[in-house]
């Protein structure tokens, strides 16, 4: 495609040339569905959307818009909550759903290899016949591109340090239409899947080649290239398993116990829940959760123990031991129980390796929609900021007793992922109030000193207005690999 | 334009007169690469020629900005140094033949350990601080840090920011995964501060994956970072690990005579033989490697440890030898006659938690036929093995290979590198021993030390999701000796990219860009438009990370004639 397309009509037939009529839409109804994510932002409609199944089609597809300055924004599953799917600058949307393989699982090495279009739900059922389990965040929604979990950096339940970054290596598409590969899967072009049979690579080098390019391309939320295949890290189920709770009044009796079981390596996944995050995860029904969040504690740190793949038994024994022991230190408790939900244990084990199964997200099932604060803190802080979020929610007329927290520990809880969410309705009369109130909490939050790491929804101005160098470097990096601002545009300021 | 007087002036007034030297004599010792094959060359291509300038020693951030200022002013080049263990931290032909003056900054009065933050596990450090520091303060409070083989009196930083591979890198990973926030004077004299620090007022030194884009990306590489050639990093923080105890670091003794013992309720240390069946070596070498891949696979399925490793036979003696006397009687009457496998599990959840370790690694061993050492082995050689081992492997903890890594000729040099899993790595000795094997026996590489000696390190990386492997070599410093160990390193990479080995990747900085970037999807256009980004006038501690320009055919042969 060498010949420059002046006219949308062209611009869709010569897209149709690489992926076939059947695969581009102008269709309004289905561009409507595209023009948002469920984040609330403000919608913006592409021109089309186009459907690929192959880094070939990408690469064609990508070629074409770069050499006619138009805009590609990339979508793995349309899942997104914070606006970063959203055609900022029109284009075209470019859809991975179809690209669904899971060509090659290595057991050995602990490794699977995905496509963009792969969910969490799919993956579960596809590892479970190996006996391996991924690394889930925290019951992500069912339809939810696994890739675009890993490059968005979400963190994994597992608070293990070696499961904090998932990513091996992976195939990208820069901006101009170019190929490249990351780590050990650069040795060669041919199927990824291959690799490991054909060549003297196992693809489990993650660096290289130069640079250090899967962790550089993270965060960039599909701005500075595309990614057609990649393999993560997984890992072996266990034979055993035994979720345990500790109940807190507030969040700071929390804080030393959390770092004490972090610190002393204790269980797998581990997480700290408000009673609301609680009852909107455990309740039978939506109209339950107000109900069941007064009868939950306050707070409450949610522990899986884990027997392993080697005498399980003895494994939980000794780690319910020292569970104990720190409950005793710090005169709380442990239990599997948990007041007002039966089989709480039982049913959080079944959770903590799929996505969330209802047919309404679990943020959403009370009001029909969510707004996220999301940063990274030590767990120290995070008290403090809770309780400036908290008195600004009750200053700006919010009911504080129906906002949600959840604390998700990386590398034994060296830092903390930290979420404040704010259920509403975004259809109710109240949504403005609840925007207003989102980002003055948002830059309050921010102006205490909580790192907000992910430049989500209208964030990008704010963390990067106070950033000094750090964004020149990002821009000036971008110029470099996307020279004509093809990929996703406006996005993160760029 | 040469190096002038105004520049010199400029910079005694930046950092005070009493930090910045012209004095021939000073500048002469900052001009002798250490213990490198490298090092030796270059010293033998350029001879006095390696002299710097001057040397500067800010104390400040704002003091290295000001400096990369001038340079950028006068054009003259800044090499950014650590602890000056390697030869990017010496000036090189390429430097030279500008003739604008090269000035080494050496942060020696940067030296401070800022922070260190026990409930999140990390140190705030600035570039002259080492391990052994690190590690000091790190258990003060209940925690631990990394040490690498090349020894624990190494700047932490630099390590960090370009290489690190450690003796529990089990636990750790590599260098690139110790890196949390960092601050860097690019060359362009722009502040950098990326991770949490980056937003202003924000001095939470606590993490680096953002805001946006993973800079550390940028400033780090597979196998190395930048090598100074992209600013000087002038502060970072870095990870700690938990620690069960003690507070100070066990030791008795003095000197080469230094002893250390673990209280064994908090960490046990295991030497694991192979099956009889394979002990016989170098015959059964690969059957060794491949038992010793085995175990490690089953360690990481089940969890596992703080440190897991195939030792090669010649670490076990370069490591254990209190001097080269001592080093030389061992290996003539083959101490340790193969590699071993060295496991250490300690009590971070509790003494139940090792007790049950301990039961499952014997479990597994058994298993596999394997055997450990121990003060009761049948065999008396096999006790006095485990003896004088276990009177120093704690080193792997704190102390490191230091410079007994050389001990055998005062010279080292990696023979092979590659990073990959833990199957592929030990591929990689295979290969690079049958290849040194095959010169030895056309008559080559006599220099080197015996084949006997080699069998490959594996270090697995996060407990076993990634590998490192080295085969090593000690030249003796005499240019012709050096050269042939580069050589062979040389042809083991050869080797790597035509098998399509993942060691491959690995290995880009300064001209291998150019040598190797057409093969890995022109990635040396990518990183030299970086580099043109960001020093524009090239003036740090070029040719590395690369040239911002492609490098003309001829230029390349010259750079890289000694290979």
């Amino acid at each position: 495609m060498s010949t420059p397309v002046t006219t949308l009509s062209t611009m869709i037939d010569a897209i149709a040339g690489v992926v076939g009529k059947e695969n581009v839409t102008t269709d309004v109804e289905t561009l409507k569905k595209y023009s948002r994510d469920t984040s609330l932002m403000a919608p913006r409609m592409p021109d089309m959307t186009v459907w690929v199944k192959n880094t070939s089609q990408v690469q064609g597809v990508i070629k074409i818009a770069n050499q006619n300055n138009y805009p590609v924004v990339p979508r793995s599953s349309g899942t997104g909550t914070y606006g970063t799917g959203i055609p900022e600058e029109g284009g075209m949307i470019l859809d991975f759903s179809r690209m669904k393989r899971i060509p090659r699982t290595d057991t050995r090495n602990r490794w699977v290899l995905i496509e963009p279009g792969v969910t969490f739900g799919e993956l579960r059922d596809d590892l479970s016949k190996n006996g391996m389990q991924a690394l889930n965040p925290l019951l992500p929604r069912r339809d939810k591109s696994v890739i675009t979990s890993v490059l968005e950096r979400e963190p994994v339940l597992t608070a293990k340090t070696e499961c904090d970054e998932p990513l091996r290596t992976m195939e990208i598409v820069w901006g101009t239409g170019e190929l490249f590969r990351s780590g050990a899967m650069a040795v060669d072009a041919m199927p990824a899947e291959e690799i490991p049979d054909k060549t003297k690579s196992d693809l489990c080098s993650v660096g290289g080649p130069g640079i250090d390019w899967w962790r550089l391309m993270t965060g960039c939320q599909g701005s500075f290239g595309v990614i057609t295949i990649m393999n993560v890290k997984i890992f072996h189920k266990p034979l055993m398993q035994k979720v345990v709770f500790l109940p807190f009044n507030t969040l700071e009796d929390a804080v030393m116990p959390f770092y004490t079981i972090q610190r002393r390596e204790i269980g797998h996944e581990c997480f700290i829940l408000n009673s609301y995050n609680l009852a909107a995860i455990m309740a039978e029904t939506e109209s339950e959760i107000p109900e069941l969040a007064r009868k939950l504690p306050p707070y409450s740190i949610v522990l899986n123990l884990w027997g392993g793949q080697f005498f399980p038994e003895d494994r939980i024994a000794y780690e319910e031991k020292a569970v104990k022991e720190i409950a005793d230190q710090y005169k709380c408790s442990v239990t599997q129980e948990v007041k007002a939900i039966p089989e709480a244990s039982e049913r959080f084990q079944s959770m903590l390796t799929g996505p969330w199964e209802g047919d309404v997200y679990w943020k959403e099932r009370q009001l029909g929609g969510c707004l996220d604060i999301v940063f990274e803190s030590g767990m120290d802080k995070i008290p403090g900021y809770w309780n400036l979020f908290q008195q600004l929610a009750g200053e700006c007329g919010l009911v504080t007793s129906t906002l949600g927290m959840y604390i998700q520990p990386r590398q034994r809880a060296r830092v903390c992922h930290v979420e404040f969410n704010i259920p509403c309705d975004p259809n109710g009369a109240g949504i403005d109030t609840v925007k207003a109130f989102h980002k003055k909490a948002s830059e309050t939050v921010m102006n205490a000193g909580a790192f907000f790491y992910r430049p989500y929804y209208d964030w990008a101005d704010m963390i990067y207005s106070r950033s000094g160098y750090t964004f020149e470097t990002i821009k000036k990096l971008k110029k470099i690999i996307d020279p004509n601002r093809t990929l996703n545009p406006g996005r993160i300021g760029l | 334009m040469a190096f002038s007087d105004i520049a010199l002036r400029a910079l005694k007034d930046v950092v005070g007169e009493e930090h910045v030297s012209d004095d021939p004599i000073i500048c002469q010792a900052y001009s002798r690469v250490q213990w490198t094959a490298d090092g030796c060359i270059q010293r033998s291509q350029l001879g006095t020629k390696m002299k710097p300038t001057c040397i500067v020693l800010p104390d400040s951030t704002e003091e290295v900005q000001a400096i990369v200022k001038l340079a950028n002013r006068y054009k003259f080049v800044f090499i950014p140094r650590g602890s000056g263990m390697i030869n990017s931290a010496f000036p090189n032909a390429a430097q030279v033949m500008r003739a604008n003056g090269v000035i080494i900054v050496d942060p020696k009065r940067m030296d401070k350990i800022l922070k260190v933050d026990g409930n999140n596990m990390y140190m705030v450090i600035e570039p002259y601080v080492n391990f052994a520091a690190c590690q000091a303060e790190a258990m003060k409070v209940g925690c631990t840090m990394p040490s690498p083989p090349a020894g624990a009196q190494v700047s932490a930083l630099a390590n960090i920011q370009w290489h690190g591979a450690y003796g529990n890198s089990w636990l750790s990973g590599l260098g690139a995964h110790q890196l949390l926030s960092f601050e860097v004077v690019l060359p362009n004299g722009e502040i950098l501060r990326s991770g949490s620090i980056s937003q202003a007022g924000n001095d939470d030194w606590i993490w680096n994956d953002g805001p946006g884009p993973d800079l550390r990306g940028f400033f780090r590489g597979a196998q190395f970072g930048h090598a100074g050639g992209m600013g000087m990093v002038t502060k970072i923080s870095t990870r700690l690990f938990p620690w069960p105890g003690p507070v100070v670091f066990p030791t008795q003794g003095n000197g080469v005579g230094k002893e250390s013992y673990f209280p064994v309720d908090k960490v046990r240390w295991y030497m694991i033989d192979f099956p009889a069946a394979i002990k016989a070596y170098p015959e059964k070498e690969e059957e060794q490697l491949r038992w010793a891949c085995d175990l490690h696979y089953e360690i990481a399925r089940a969890e596992l440890a703080i440190v897991v490793q195939h030792n090669a036979k010649q670490f076990m003696w370069t490591w254990a030898a209190r001097s080269k006397e001592e080093f030389h009687k061992g290996a003539n009457e083959d101490f340790y006659p193969h590699g071993y496998n060295i496991v250490a599990l300690s009590a971070i959840t509790s003494l139940e938690q090792l007790e049950y370790e301990e039961k499952v690694l014997k479990s597994i061993v058994k298993k596999m036929g394997g055997s450990f050492l121990s003060e009761e082995s049948p065999d008396p050689k096999d006790r006095e093995r485990y003896k004088v081992w276990m009177r120093i492997t704690n080193d792997w903890i704190r102390t490191a290979h230091s410079m007994r890594l050389s001990r055998p000729t005062d010279c080292f040099h990696q023979g092979t590198a590659c990073l990959d899993s833990i199957d592929a790595v030990a591929d990689e000795i295979i290969r690079a021993n049958r290849a040194q094997r095959k010169m030895r026996e056309a008559g080559k590489g006599q220099n080197l030390l015996p084949i006997s000696f080699h069998g490959g390190w594996i270090s697995p990386l996060e407990k076993g999701y990634g590998a490192l492997m080295t085969t090593d070599l000690w030249p003796e410093q005499e240019p012709e000796k050096a050269a042939e160990a580069i050589q062979f390193l040389l042809s083991s990479l050869v080797g790597m990219l035509g098998e399509k080995s993942a060691g491959a990747t690995v290995c880009l900085l300064g001209p291998a860009y150019d040598l190797l970037g057409p093969q890995f999807f022109n990635v040396h256009l990518l990183v030299k438009a970086m580099k043109r980004e960001f020093d524009p006038n090239n003036v740090s501690n070029p040719p590395y990370a690369t040239m911002p320009d492609v490098v003309d055919p001829m230029q390349l042969a010259e750079m890289t004639k000694v290979l």
